[in-house]
């Protein structure tokens, strides 16, 4: 895409918000790229623009050394906004341009000095990952389990409920509680692994037992 | 980490810094050379090591309004940025470079200059703690600290900042 026109309003424009947060066209150090920008201009820009400005008086400094940046010359639309959006422009430590050394060679070093640590501890860090088995959330629920009447047999509703089998499910204490007129609540506790258990899971199973529950409601859920 | 900067700046030059100690009455850092006197200062020492080296390629200044300028920066740096009492100080003084940077690609003449190099390396701990919404906001400021990061041999050991690649705030928050 470029730049456009550079000798268009719109052209300098979209050159000044290019170089708003940048100091040269193409990475950290004066190039070629710079040269063919500097060259397709017809003048000093407005003051308004000042980024654009800043970066023609910068270039305009070199005066006679322009023919020494390094790089090479491409056509001007290769420049600009478009060719920031490629990685090439735009990365601050991989220099991946093939054709442009940006930095001085020890910088080079550096970098693979960089890469190298940075691969180190991703490596320290997924061994230890791997070790680790990963953290299972998992709750403790306190359900309280309502017959019809005072005739239901409760050991058999508690006997029912502990058969339901499930992964992740586990089954813990349970104890009945008066509710009034003779009738007893089983209350009964599990823990569930989050993932796995839903307490839907839990009251489908359980008003299941139609001829023997009347309702089931979750007293506690605890996150352990 | 006066004492790392002092390295740092060194090795930036290529000699060694010799023997730099904390002046315990002024708490600012204390170089002492061959025979046996004292420079103080760290933006002191600095030219004092860059008068040192021999090559210098216009480190100081290439012109003597730039040597000028130069000094004028590194007192700037000592007593503003390294004596910001409160965070408004701190913001008044990114502000000021930032709009002082608008136009400019180095701080003084159109290469990296001592100036540039101190104020990069008293910048770094600033830079590290700040939002991204600062650096945008100083974004004058950041480009020529993203370039002085990129230029070698001045980063050194130090922890490269991150920068944003795409503006992600309203442009209206760029201060100047």
């Amino acid at each position: 895409m470029g730049f456009g026109d550079l000798k268009s309003a719109a052209g300098l424009k979209a050159l000044d918000d290019f170089l708003g947060d940048r100091s040269y066209i193409v990475g950290y150090t004066p190039t070629q790229a710079d040269v063919v920008v500097f060259e397709a201009l017809s003048g000093t820009p407005s003051s308004d623009l000042y980024n654009a400005l800043r970066w023609y008086n910068h270039i305009a400094s070199y005066a006679s050394q322009k023919s020494g940046f390094p790089g090479e010359k491409k056509a001007l639309s290769e420049y600009g906004p478009s060719a920031a959006a490629t990685p090439a422009a735009a990365n601050d430590d991989e220099d991946s341009d093939d054709d442009i050394d940006l930095f001085g060679s020890d910088e080079e070093e550096d970098d693979e000095d960089m890469q190298k640590k940075k691969q180190a501890l991703v490596d320290a860090y997924n061994a230890k990952k791997g070790k680790k088995p990963a953290l299972i959330a998992k709750s403790m629920i306190i359900l309280d389990v309502k017959p019809w009447d005072d005739e239901t047999d409760m050991a058999l509703v508690e006997k029912k409920v502990r058969a339901i089998e499930k992964d992740g499910l586990v089954w813990g204490t349970s104890k009945l509680i008066a509710v009034g007129y003779g009738i007893k609540k089983l209350q009964i506790s599990c823990v569930v692994e989050d993932a796995k258990v839903g307490t839907d899971f839990l009251e489908e199973s359980i008003c299941g037992f139609e001829d023997l529950v009347q309702s089931m409601d979750v007293a506690a859920f605890n996150k352990l | 980490m006066w004492k790392n900067e002092i390295f740092q700046i060194s090795r930036y030059f290529g000699v060694s810094c010799g023997n730099v100690t904390l002046d315990e009455q002024f708490r600012i850092p204390c170089l002492t050379v061959k025979d046996g006197n004292k420079v103080k200062g760290i933006a002191t020492i600095a030219k004092y090591i860059a008068k040192n080296c021999k090559q210098q390629n216009g480190i100081l200044g290439a012109s003597l309004e730039d040597q000028a300028n130069v000094d004028q920066w590194l007192e700037f740096r000592s007593s503003r940025l390294d004596r910001y009492g409160t965070e408004k100080d701190l913001s008044s003084v990114l502000k000021e470079l930032n709009s002082y940077l608008s136009s400019r690609t180095f701080l003084v003449g159109s290469s990296v200059t001592l100036a540039d190099l101190l104020m990069f390396y008293g910048l770094h701990s600033v830079y590290s703690d700040l939002s991204y919404f600062d650096k945008q906001r100083y974004m004058h400021l950041s480009r020529w600290f993203r370039m002085m990061q990129l230029t070698s041999g001045v980063k050194q050991k130090l922890e490269t900042i991150p920068f944003q690649r795409n503006l992600i705030y309203p442009c209206h928050g760029v201060a100047h």
